[in-house]
């Protein structure tokens, strides 16, 4: 088996958003040589990397950037088993619950930041719209989340925000989670109001501040 | 003789209606709301309780259509500035709701408050374009609790128009028909004299807001017209096609229209098109894109075979701040939607895909569409204008300024007279020393200055301002 030709491959089902032929090369890599975390991280993660870089330079389009991380996904479910069965660990992807605040059943925003964080190594566990605050901060718990990004597009529903921040103040959590949050009429000025720790305005900055927020955190473990 | 555009022929219209009361009969709607439910299975309709999802049957969705009244009356506080749509003749709105404003002082955005919002509401009063009111901005320093109630009273004290707004929340209902007390005497006057309407968007694809919809239900056996305003993003919360975005689009409006038509037989309704595309690269709604423009096109084509009044957005914008980009988004959704023969098109005064208001856009966007209407009135061509007596009379080689029918017809409106716009030589131009936008906002703010809106009677005042208040005291 030529190796070169396999990470080749790899490249392009990720690329190309293919996720059948993704989890098919996943498996064929484990039939080789190869340590599967190897093939993760220089393989799928990497081809994941310059899909971002390429989407954040403007010459992709979105959905392609969301099938390439689908791609991502059904690899990294053929590998995970075998990477833990051997022992190692891939240092647990950071875990982000998000939904879109209760009594706001906008999808969208929500869904488009979920996929790019995806894209970007997190965990994601989306709870939907409509969302009560005993659903966050229970997740929050239950998924040892280190993240929660919410989402309102209502200015009716916005002060659902601040809401589960005090809840998840009150539940002891709060310390041990970022919150970022987003939606059409939401600002920096309101995030730092309700005492969220962050702010973003679309796909690519949520992307970029959930980034900056793990560095620290991923360095020190 | 008008100018027209047209896209759709008859058996694409057929296609897409087709096609959009499949999507009602097959995969159905969900209103979430239990008033809604309980009118759709009271009429026979399938609900399935799990995902309470509601299908419609076509034959229902025709007889609803059948309800339509074709023509719809916005009335005003000044019945002098009455709209009739359905009549062929298009008109303008602000556009709601943005949650910022472009803070002229400064440069820079911040949140709307309620004084941006009476400023807005008091400049479109005096601009000769704007047809009706639609809060253009929130008013985010007003507790929740009261805000949308603030801003309808905003709509009736600091203009005189038509005030189209929404409804949040049943809570509010009883207040909002309390205001309709105090501004005819008695709620009941409402069916003649439509003082208020209402926007509803539902949640593309396929949905409905629970709290909204139950509102509006009561609201419209109030003989409240409704306007249904659909936004499904094509590629997002649609399908990527312009034509599976129009069919989800009419779906979802028909949907609407078999709703209200069944809580109020005959209630007005407009049919609002907010559809367009989600911008791939940003991942961010898209008002100033060219497919806003057909897919205006093609559903008001859908609208006016249904035979119901459309609002589309057309004058609209993803524009940062006035400039190159705002006007030609503007110019190009507005003409667009205007040439299809849209009743309303909305969209004045607010940038950044209809979140920011700009006072000074919002002159700019008066001079705009006062433009498009100029090219959407066409011009006649019988004998009165072709004026073949003046041209045998001038001959060769002489000239027409010196004839009274010249100065006559001007003074018709033969020929559109700009406001902001700078014609002329180089050097007058130069001479002005500011720039268009500097101009707008001069004008803004001598508009601000000395127009009076003609005022409330007292009570009115008062009670308007007792309601709000009463509805803060709530719990």
């Amino acid at each position: 088996m030529d190796e070169r030709n396999l990470f080749a491959r790899i490249q392009a089902s990720v690329t190309e958003g293919d996720a059948e032929a993704a989890a098919a090369l996943a498996r064929e890599a484990l039939h080789t040589d190869l340590d599967p975390l190897a093939v993760l991280e220089d393989g799928f993660t990497q081809a994941l990397r310059g899909v971002g870089a390429r989407w954040e330079a403007g010459d992709l389009y979105l959905p392609e950037m969301i099938l390439a991380a689908e791609a991502m996904k059904a690899a990294m479910g053929v590998l995970q088993p075998e990477i833990l069965r051997r022992g190692g660990s891939r240092g647990d992807p950071p875990c982000c619950v998000m939904g879109t605040v209760k009594g706001d059943i906008h999808d969208i925003g929500k869904s488009i930041v979920g996929a790019m964080l995806e894209a970007a190594g997190f965990r994601v566990v989306d709870l939907g719209t409509d969302v009560a605050t005993e659903r966050f901060v229970a997740a929050v718990r239950e998924e040892k989340a280190s993240f929660v990004g919410l989402s309102a597009l209502l200015t009716t529903t916005m002060p659902e925000m601040k809401a589960i921040v005090l809840a998840l103040t009150e539940a002891g959590l709060r310390s041990g989670v970022r919150v970022v949050i987003g939606g059409a009429p939401v600002t920096r000025e309101y995030a730092a109001e309700i005492g969220a720790d962050g702010f973003a305005r679309d796909g690519l900055e949520a992307m970029r501040l959930f980034q900056k927020l793990a560095a620290p955190a991923s360095a020190s473990a | 003789m008008l100018p027209t555009l047209r896209l759709l022929d008859a058996e694409a219209i057929r296609r897409v209606h087709q096609s959009a009361l499949q999507i009602l009969d097959c995969v159905g709607v969900r209103f979430g709301s239990q008033a809604a439910e309980t009118l759709l299975q009271d009429a026979g309709q399938r609900f399935d309780p799990e995902t309470r999802a509601i299908r419609i049957a076509p034959d229902l969705v025709e007889r609803c259509l059948a309800l339509l009244p074709h023509e719809v009356l916005l009335a005003a506080r000044d019945p002098a500035r009455d709209v009739v749509l359905g009549r062929g003749r298009v008109h303008a709105c602000l556009d709601g709701q943005g949650t910022f404003t472009l803070d002229a002082r400064t440069g820079m955005r911040r949140p709307s408050t309620l004084a941006d919002l009476v400023e807005v509401t008091r400049l479109s009063d005096a601009l000769e374009s704007v047809d009706f009111y639609w809060a253009s901005v929130v008013a985010g320093d007003v507790p929740g609790q009261v805000r949308t109630l603030a801003e309808a009273a905003t709509g009736f004290r600091h203009q005189s128009r038509h005030v189209q707004h929404e409804v949040k929340t049943p809570e509010h209902v009883p207040f909002l028909l309390e205001m309709l007390d105090a501004l005819l005497g008695d709620r009941r006057r409402h069916r003649e004299r439509p003082l208020f309407s209402l926007t509803v968007c539902p949640v593309s694809p396929l949905q409905h807001e629970a709290e909204m919809t139950s509102a509006c239900i009561e609201m419209a056996r109030h003989h409240v017209p409704i306007c249904l305003l659909p936004m499904p993003l094509a590629g997002a919360t649609a399908p990527v096609t312009l034509a599976g975005t129009a069919v989800q689009t009419v779906a979802e409006f028909l949907s609407g229209v078999v709703l209200y038509q069944l809580a109020q037989p005959g209630c007005p309704m407009l049919f609002g098109i907010g559809s367009t595309i989600l911008d791939m690269r940003t991942g961010l709604y898209a008002a100033g894109a060219p497919e806003l423009s057909l897919l205006n096109l093609a559903l008001t084509e859908m609208g006016h075979h249904y035979g119901v009044p459309v609002m589309a957005q057309g004058v609209v914008s993803d524009a940062k701040t006035p400039g190159p980009q705002a006007a030609w988004e503007k110019m190009a959704s507005g003409l667009t939607a205007v040439l299809a023969g849209s009743d309303v098109v909305t969209g004045l005064g607010l940038l950044d895909s209809h979140q920011m208001l700009s006072l000074e856009q919002l002159v700019i966007d008066d001079e705009i569409f006062r433009g498009i209407r100029a090219v959407a009135r066409g011009f006649e061509a019988d004998e009165r204008h072709l004026m073949l007596d003046l041209i045998s009379e001038v001959g060769i080689g002489g000239n027409f300024l010196g004839k009274r029918a010249t100065l006559d017809f001007l003074k018709a409106g033969e020929h559109f007279a700009p406001r902001l716009h700078q014609r002329g030589s180089y050097d007058a131009w130069s001479k002005r020393g500011k720039s268009e936008v500097e101009a707008a906002g001069e004008r803004a703010r001598g508009l601000l200055r000395d127009h009076q809106v003609s005022p409330l009677a007292p009570d009115v005042d008062k009670a308007l301002d007792a309601i709000v208040a009463r509805a803060g005291t709530v719990r």
